[in-house]
Formats: structure tokens, C-alpha cells, sequence
């Protein structure tokens, strides 16, 4: 053997050996996260059972379904269609482990998009899990990509087009779960996705709806409700009785010409009333520091505050910080106050969700205090 | 001797008081101008605020109408324009409408307003969410327009309508909260 | 100091020593570059990061690795030199139109792809003998190409980097076709009127001809560029007509397009071209592994950050500057998604449309950057020069007069917003 050719095999064995600690610890995401639901629960189910191309795919998402027996609304709750925003999440995670309901069903998809559980962002330098510590000990959750696993989906196109309204997206959003609704059963991965989605909500007779969602400090849709017309009453109550409660939540309408996402499509397309809520999350922000563990639980970014001091930009940031369980505590105070409202406006028709806690107690207790 | 100062002080602390809350009472009598009715309820940025404040009005039972988009045309037999000013890109979107034709349309109310002397009341609830940026253009040519304005705290931090007022000699009502706005709301009208 | 300072100015140096000292490849140096960082970062030796940063550009190295075949293909069957004679036949009597129609043919894959890679490796290499053989100094047809391959990332329909800033600001791809062809269509012209009358004196059409092996066309006739024909039509059908285009993805398009090449002209060995397009390709491809894992190490360890609030801090008067820094990052997506999402915002007030052009088209300059220089790169390699920053040199004048053309549709972007919409 030359010298050439050992260095060319050296080079290899190097490349070889990163690649498969690489592929290890990617590998790793594949693992799920685990749940411990409420004694309330009712059954699970998978996101196959309503679109049969989705069986054994990486978004046959685990549901939870809880049924009071009596007759009352049918609540859908959605955490995880874009991974990387944990709050929504876990929100999600905390409802459906401390809920007991007493009237009317609610199902519950804790990871819509788990897809993308099973992966990062390239150049984002995101951690992969997060910590919680909790009465049971310290419970490891993922933290994902924003959209499906490029392994489940690929190549991109050069540009999304919508279907069925033809609005054009960069590429990278035809892995976007909130930007393939209605979906279709032979189109793409996350378009089959989107379509299961609708066919829960069809099937499962929803009447009310929530996409759990958290954005960068300087998107201006932020601490918001979005909401469809169709739920412009209910909104706008829930807004106002968040107020009195000292948090302040912009209600925005859903725009039309905005295709593809839960808010307008749900609302177009079926019978159901959505609502999309938005927190404040440092880690999604291209103006944060150093991106760890502790940015996605603490939410303290020096960056983000010197940002807010300069005035330069619009910044929804408080300079103490965007916690987690702030975050998850306003997701929890939006998501009963526009269930109280919508109950006002359907008393026929009600869903009581109770055990539930308030913004206060997760400020006060942590996160980790209402989780098994 | 310490005693007897202290009741003196506590005596003039509650006259102070007593005095302040007078004429406090009285600048807002003479702050609170009368407008008539019926009133139109428009936005100026397109922000879901304005369906709040026509929840307030409805509350104050008030005979107004909430048109979002309202046009010159839309001013025929009303008598007060309240605008509800607060840059929403979402509220532009469902309105299907750019900013630019927003800005040229909330031109054109104000315009016409001012010419049928229809007096224009500023009410501004969206906090810091609907300040500063695209907001500001609009709560700028509403507030220098109005006749009143009522604001709730937040978005007034950095004075930004207390100084429009002052300059303008425009009557202005601080409000804590949004739900704060609807008693002085309904107390501009006979 | 700041930490992320001291973490920026390791890296750089380690980049600078790497590539300047010790001579190694770009590619390497920035990967080297990005472990000194991770290592003062106190993150120790990220592998997962490195990889995943390493593999962040996964479609535009393919993209570029079967573009390079295609070309490479449609080199060995005699199509190109056909090409070049055409366009020369035609337009060699008008020299100021014929410099114009071959700006407009080198953006003409960017046009459709959004990525200036792909006009370097196709139309902008085709061109490049024509021009050499018409007298223009090489340097000057490295940066003639390069600079069009800008135009061509920028122009309509397709603007990867508007997209990645739409992404960013919740902004749909929607009403840009007219300022990004306000952006780039007349520094473009500008850059081929510059470059006629700056380099072309005169020169003799026969003796170019000559230089030009115009008998293939004889011999194969149209069926000649089937396979440019269907890369082209592929290209534009996939994203406008998707209902009737199965989506294959842009490297399989040009694979397929290379395939076709070996019934369409001369005969060749399909293995040995390509191998041979994969050796040229593998620097730029290893540049931008070496990008990859820069950038991610960049934002894990907040350098990103402390960059893009840094900007924020600019006083007023000179906020403009920011936009003019753009070019400065070495990358068009990575300028566009570091620097231009938040400038969006520090422009807010101004019509989004245009001022989003115009970050675009700032941006965009940066792929002819140091550290990747990824257009002198490449335009280095097709003109044979060495030195790819003589190529970066010799494109100074386009360069100020198309940021110059930006700031200036910044700055008077509401009033030109009023005449276009």
C-alpha cells in the first residue's frame, strides 16, 4: 500500500467512525417519549386509524382520548405540529395528564407532527431533549425540527404549491404540517398527515379546536389567539376574560388568502371551530445567544433583551425571561378561557375539562409539578 | 408634640386629597366632551381590536355599527366616527387588502369625516402589541385627527398619545384595561 | 472582551491561518474553523452538530454534483460548442445586444432553480468560451459569469432567498416577480453594456468561428440539445404546471438530462465524464460542507446571535449600512436567513415587497464572498485561473454599482412601491 492510498484509507476509517457516532446519537431520536396519562383516560389510538397510509410511518402519532360519557362537545387539542416549539407540547402533555373530564370528549395529540421528533434543524444548533424534572423524577422529552424528517420526505421541491389553492411556499414548508391542510390521501407524506387530521376531525365529530404553536419574539403573531371567523365571538370573549386575569393575548382573523394552515383550513373545511395560539420562545429567535437546554427551559436570552433596549425592533420578550412554564401556562389560561367562552356561547353544548391548572400555579410550581 | 403633628399631617393629607379628587372631577367633566349618535365603529390597520370595542359599545348599549373596512361612503347619517387604530398583518390578510390601500382608506374616512364635521374618537386598546412599527403610522393619523382619545395604559408607555394630545389640546382618557374603556366609552355620548 | 467576540475572531483566524498559511483546502478550513469555535464555545466536539451542519446543504451539493454531470454530458456530445457558435452566429454584429442576450442566457437556470450555482455550471460555462474567444481577458469572463449567475439567483420566477426570508417573517411567495426584476434586471444590463465596452474592442467573427467546432450540429441536428430541452422544460414544469409533472427533484431532472446525452450527439464514456465532473465539483461541494458546519456552529454557540443584534444597534442614519453588509457573509442563504429576517424588520414601514428585493439581491452578492467565494470558485475553474479572489478583484465595479442600484430602490422603495403596484 502507498503512501497516498493510507492516507486516503486513514481519511475513511475517520469519516466512518464520526459518521457512526453521528448515526447513533440521530438513531437515538427515534425513541418515543413516554406519556402517563390521567386515570380519566379513555383509550389511545394512532393517527393511522383514521388514514391507513400513515400505519407504522413515523406520524402515526399517538392520541389520547378521554370521554366523560355524557353528552356535551367534542374538544381537539394539538401539541407538537411543529416540534420545536416545546410549549405547545407540552401543554398538550400536561392537559392530558392531569384532565378529568366531566362532560363531552376530548382527544388529544400530544406530537401531531411526530415526524419531526426524530430530528433537528441543520445550522440551528438546537439541543435535542429537554429535561423536566417532576415527582416521578427528571422526564426526558424531545425537541424536534419544524417540519416531517427529510428521511420520511425528500427531495424538497423547489417551491410548495399548495393543494388545492395553489399558494406558492419555499420548498422547505412542503414538510410543514400547518402548511398542508387539507391535505390529500395520495398526495405527499405530511399532505396524508394533514388529511388524517381532517378525517379525526370529521370523524370524530369535532366541534372545537386548538393548534398549540409557540414563535420567534420578533414575529409580530405572538401571545395571540388566531382565530377563524366562524369563532370571532368566542375569541374576542376569551380575550377580554384573559385580561382581567392580567395576561393580554392579540386576537387575530385567520387570513384567507393564508392557505394551508389549521386555522383557515379546519374552519373551511369542516364543521369544527379552531383556534391557534401563539407563545414567545427565545430559541426560535434568530437574534438568541448561545442555543442549549436551558434557553428552551429558562427562555433567557442576554440577545433578546439587548434587542428589546434598542428599541429597533417590535420584541415580545420579557427582559426576566420566556420560561417554559410561562409559556406553557398562558397555552393552559388561552385554552380554558376560550373553552369557558365557547361553553358560554353552546350551552347545549359543553365540554368540562376540569383539574386543569392555572396560569398562577405553573408560575409558582414549575412545569415538572403537573406532570406524573 | 409628635402626636399633634401627625393629626395635622393625616388633616391636610386628606384635604390634598380631597382637593385633588375635586378637580380632578372636574377636569375629566370638562375633558369628557358629548358626542352624538349614531356612531361608526372603523379600523385603522385592520387589527381584530376594533370587534372589541364594538363588544364595548354593544355593552354600553350604543347604537353603533362596527364596519372594519368603512369608506367615506359609509359616513352617511352618522353622527361620531370612532377609529380604532393597530397595524394587524393577519387582519390585512383577512381583509385581503395591502397596506397601502389601508393607509389610503383610512385617509380618505378621515378626510370626509372632517368635512361632514362628523368628530372622530380615537380609541386605542391593543397595548404595546399595536404600537410602534406599521401601528404607529396609523394611531398617528387618527390621533392627530381626533376630537378624543381613550387608551388603554399600555400602549401609552412612552406617552406616545399623551404628547399627540397635549400638542393637539385633545382630550384623552387613560384606561388600565381594555374592559376599563367600555364606562368612558359609553360616557362620550348623550 | 465579549465571549461570542473571542469565539468569532478564533474562528476567523483559524479560517485565515488554515487557508493562507497552511494552504489547505477552503472547504477544510472552514471545517476547521467551525471545531475551534465549538472547542472555545466550551462545547468540547460537537459531532452530531458538525454533521448536521455538515449536511445542511445536502440538496445544493447534489444539486450541484449532477448539474456538473449534465454539463460535463452535454460538453462530451458536442451540444455546447453548438450553442456557442449559434449565439455568436446571430448576435456577433451587434456586440452591446450580444453581451445582453448572453447575461439574460447565463441568469436563465438561476431564473428557474433560485440557486447561482447552477447558472455558473450550465449557461455560464457554456458562455465562457465564446467570450474568451472574443477577446475578453479571462478574468473578466470569470466575473462576467459569476456576476450573472447573481442576477440569475435574484431574478423571477423563482428566489430561493426571498423564500427563506418569507419563511422567517410568516411572508407568503407571492407579488415579487416585479421587484426582483426591478433588482436585477438592470444591473444586469448594466454589467453587460459595462463589459462590452470596458474589455471587447474588436474581434474577427471568423477566426472566433474557427475556434468553435460548429460541425456537430450538422451531424445529430436538434436531436442534439434534447436533453438541455428536457432539463429546461422539466425544470419550469415541475414548479408551474406541477399537476402534470411528477415532482422528481431538481438532481434527478439533471441526471435523467444527463442520461439522455448519451444517445444525443457524440459518443463518451458516460463513468469516466462523470467522475471527472465530481472531481471539479468537489471543492465547491466541500465548501459548502465546510459552510454547513460554520453556520451551525456559529448559532450554537450564539456568534450568530451577537452578529444579527449587533446590526440592530446601528444608529438610525446608517441603518442602510446593514443591508450593504449583507454581501459580507460569504453565503446568500445564509445571509439571507441571518441578516435578512431581522432587517426586514429594522425596515419595517417601507413597502416588505421591495425591501425584501432588495436584501435579497444584497444577499445574494455574498455568494462571490470570502470565506466560500462559491462563484469565483467556480468561475475560477471554467476560465483556468488559480487565484479565484483575482476573480472576486476584477468584479468590484458590477458589485458597487448593483449595491448602489439596491440602496438606492431602498431608500426611495414607498415611492417606487406607488409607480409599480
Amino acid at each position: 500500500m502507498n503512501k497516498k492510498n493510507i492516507v486516503t484509507y486513514s481519511i475513511l476509517c475517520v469519516a466512518l467512525f464520526i459518521g457512526g457516532m453521528a448515526a447513533h446519537d440521530f438513531l437515538q431520536m427515534h425513541e418515543e417519549d413516554v406519556f402517563k396519562p390521567s386515570a380519566t383516560l379513555t383509550k389511545t389510538g394512532r393517527l393511522g386509524d383514521y388514514w391507513q397510509g400513515l400505519k407504522g410511518t413515523s406520524n402515526d402519532s399517538k392520541i389520547f382520548y378521554f370521554d366523560s360519557g355524557k353528552p356535551g362537545a367534542t374538544v381537539l387539542l394539538l401539541g407538537g405540529t411543529h416540534p420545536n416549539e416545546p410549549a405547545g407540547f407540552i401543554t398538550a402533555t400536561v392537559i392530558l395528564e392531569n384532565v378529568r373530564i366531566t362532560k363531552g370528549k376530548a382527544i388529544i395529540l400530544p406530537q401531531a407532527c411526530e415526524s419531526g421528533f426524530t430530528c433537528t434543524d441543520p445550522f440551528e444548533g438546537n439541543p435535542r431533549y429537554f429535561h423536566i424534572k417532576t415527582k416521578s423524577g427528571n422526564r426526558k422529552f424531545r425537541f424536534g425540527s419544524r417540519v416531517a424528517n427529510p428521511l420520511d420526505q425528500w427531495p424538497d421541491p423547489l417551491v410548495y404549491t399548495h393543494y388545492p389553492s395553489g399558494s406558492k411556499y419555499s420548498g422547505f414548508e412542503s414538510r410543514n404540517l400547518n402548511r398542508s391542510y387539507p391535505g390529500r390521501p395520495d398526495g405527499s407524506f405530511i399532505e396524508q398527515t394533514a388529511y388524517a387530521i381532517m378525517q379525526l376531525i370529521k370523524t370524530g365529530k369535532v366541534d372545537v379546536a386548538f393548534d398549540l404553536h409557540e414563535a420567534a419574539p420578533e414575529i409580530p403573531i405572538i401571545n395571540a389567539i388566531v382565530y377563524h371567523e366562524k369563532g370571532e365571538m368566542i375569541a374576542l370573549n376569551a380575550v377580554l376574560s384573559l385580561e382581567m386575569e392580567e395576561l393580554r393575548y392579540k386576537p387575530e382573523l385567520s387570513p384567507k388568502n393564508f392557505r394551508g394552515l389549521s386555522h383557515r383550513e379546519w374552519g373551511d373545511n369542516t364543521d369544527v371551530i379552531p383556534f391557534l395560539m401563539e407563545t414567545s420562545n427565545p430559541i426560535q429567535g434568530r437574534l438568541r445567544g448561545k442555543t442549549d437546554e436551558e434557553l428552551i427551559l429558562k427562555g433567557i436570552s442576554p440577545r433578546y433583551k439587548e434587542a428589546l433596549e434598542s428599541g429597533a425592533l417590535n420584541i415580545e420578550y420579557l427582559p426576566s425571561g420566556e420560561p417554559l412554564k410561562r409559556r406553557v401556562g398562558r397555552h393552559l389560561a388561552g385554552f380554558k378561557a376560550i373553552l369557558e367562552a365557547y361553553n358560554e356561547e353552546y350551552p347545549e353544548k359543553q365540554a368540562l375539562l376540569e383539574n386543569l391548572p392555572d396560569y398562577s400555579d405553573l408560575m409558582e410550581k414549575g412545569v415538572g409539578a403537573f406532570l406524573n | 408634640m409628635m402626636r399633634m403633628s401627625k393629626v395635622t399631617l393625616l388633616t391636610v393629607f386628606v384635604l390634598m386629597l380631597f382637593i385633588s379628587l375635586l378637580s380632578a372631577q372636574k377636569a375629566s367633566a370638562d375633558k369628557t366632551q358629548k358626542f352624538e349618535q349614531p356612531v361608526l365603529i372603523s379600523s385603522a390597520g385592520q387589527s381584530a381590536d376594533v370587534k372589541l370595542v364594538g363588544m364595548l359599545a354593544k355593552k354600553r348599549k350604543l347604537n353603533a355599527t362596527v364596519t372594519p373596512m368603512a369608506k367615506a361612503a359609509d359616513l352617511k347619517g352618522v353622527k361620531t366616527l370612532v377609529i380604532v387604530p393597530g397595524f394587524s398583518s393577519k387582519g390585512l390578510g383577512a381583509a385581503g387588502v395591502s397596506q397601502k390601500d389601508e393607509l389610503n382608506r383610512v385617509k380618505s374616512l378621515v378626510s370626509e369625516a372632517q368635512k361632514l364635521n362628523i368628530p372622530i374618537v380615537l380609541v386605542h386598546i391593543g397595548g404595546n402589541a399595536r404600537r410602534k412599527g406599521n401601528s404607529d403610522t396609523f394611531n398617528k393619523l387618527v390621533g392627530e385627527a381626533s376630537k378624543q382619545m381613550i387608551v388603554v395604559a399600555q400602549g401609552d408607555e412612552d406617552k406616545f398619545f399623551t404628547n399627540i394630545a397635549d400638542a393637539k389640546k385633545i382630550p384623552i382618557v387613560i384606561v388600565p384595561k381594555i374592559v376599563k374603556a367600555a364606562k368612558p366609552l359609553g360616557n362620550l355620548f348623550k | 472582551m465579549n465571549r461570542e467576540l473571542i469565539i468569532l475572531l478564533g474562528m476567523l483566524a483559524t479560517f485565515a491561518v488554515s487557508i493562507f498559511k497552511l494552504k489547505v483546502p477552503a472547504g477544510i478550513s472552514l471545517m476547521l474553523a467551525a471545531v475551534v469555535g465549538a472547542l472555545i464555545g466550551g462545547e468540547g466536539l460537537p459531532l452530531r452538530h458538525l454533521v448536521e451542519g455538515g449536511f445542511g446543504f445536502l440538496e445544493a451539493i447534489l444539486i450541484i454534483a449532477t448539474a456538473m454531470i449534465f454539463m460535463k454530458v452535454m460538453e462530451a456530445t458536442g451540444a455546447l460548442a453548438s450553442i456557442n457558435a449559434g449565439i455568436l452566429k446571430t448576435f456577433y454584429r451587434w456586440p452591446t445586444l450580444l453581451l445582453m442576450v448572453i447575461v439574460v442566457f447565463v441568469m436563465f437556470p438561476g431564473m428557474l432553480t433560485g440557486l447561482s450555482s447552477t447558472c455558473i455550471l450550465t449557461t455560464g460555462a457554456l458562455v465562457a468560451p465564446v467570450l474568451l474567444a472574443m477577446g475578453m481577458p479571462k478574468l473578466a469572463v470569470g466575473s462576467f459569469i459569476a456576476m450573472a449567475a447573481i442576477f440569475g439567483e435574484v431574478a423571477p420566477p423563482i428566489s430561493i432567498p426571498v423564500m427563506i426570508i418569507g419563511g422567517g417573517v410568516d411572508m407568503p411567495y407571492i407579488g415579487f416577480a416585479k421587484p426582483l426584476f426591478l433588482v436585477s434586471f438592470p444591473a444586469a444590463i448594466f454589467t453587460a453594456v459595462f463589459y462590452r465596452y470596458r474589455y471587447i474592442k474588436s474581434f474577427d467573427i471568423e477566426q472566433v468561428l474557427s475556434r468553435l467546432d460548429t460541425t456537430v450540429y450538422h451531424k445529430f441536428g436538434i436531436k442534439l440539445f434534447l436533453p438541455l430541452v428536457f432539463v429546461v422544460i422539466y425544470l419550469v414544469g415541475e414548479i408551474s404546471f406541477h399537476d402534470y409533472f411528477p415532482h422528481l427533484g431538481v438532481p434527478l431532472i439533471f441526471m435523467i438530462g444527463a442520461l439522455l446525452g448519451i444517445f444525443s450527439g457524440e459518443k463518451f464514456n458516460f463513468l469516466n465524464v462523470s467522475r471527472q465532473a465530481l472531481r471539479n465539483a468537489m471543492p465547491v461541494m466541500a465548501i459548502l460542507v465546510g459552510v454547513g458546519m460554520f453556520l451551525q456552529i456559529l448559532t450554537l454557540t450564539g456568534v450568530r446571535g451577537y452578529l444579527a443584534v449587533k446590526a440592530l444597534y446601528l444608529p438610525n442614519e446608517i441603518k442602510y449600512l446593514a443591508a450593504l453588509l449583507m454581501p459580507f457573509m460569504g453565503s446568500a442563504y445564509a445571509s439571507a436567513s441571518v441578516i435578512g429576517v431581522p432587517l426586514v424588520y429594522v425596515f419595517l414601514g417601507k413597502n416588505v415587497l421591495i425591501v425584501t428585493a432588495v436584501l435579497v439581491v444584497m444577499a445574494s452578492l455574498g455568494d462571490l464572498m470570502p470565506p466560500p467565494s462559491l462563484l469565483c470558485a467556480y468561475a475560477a475553474q471554467i476560465v483556468k485561473e488559480k487565484n479565484h479572489f483575482k476573480i472576486l478583484r476584477k468584479s468590484a465595479v458590477p458589485i458597487a454599482v448593483t449595491m448602489l442600484f439596491g440602496l438606492l430602490i431602498l431608500v426611495f422603495s414607498e415611492e417606487i412601491a406607488a409607480v409599480i403596484f
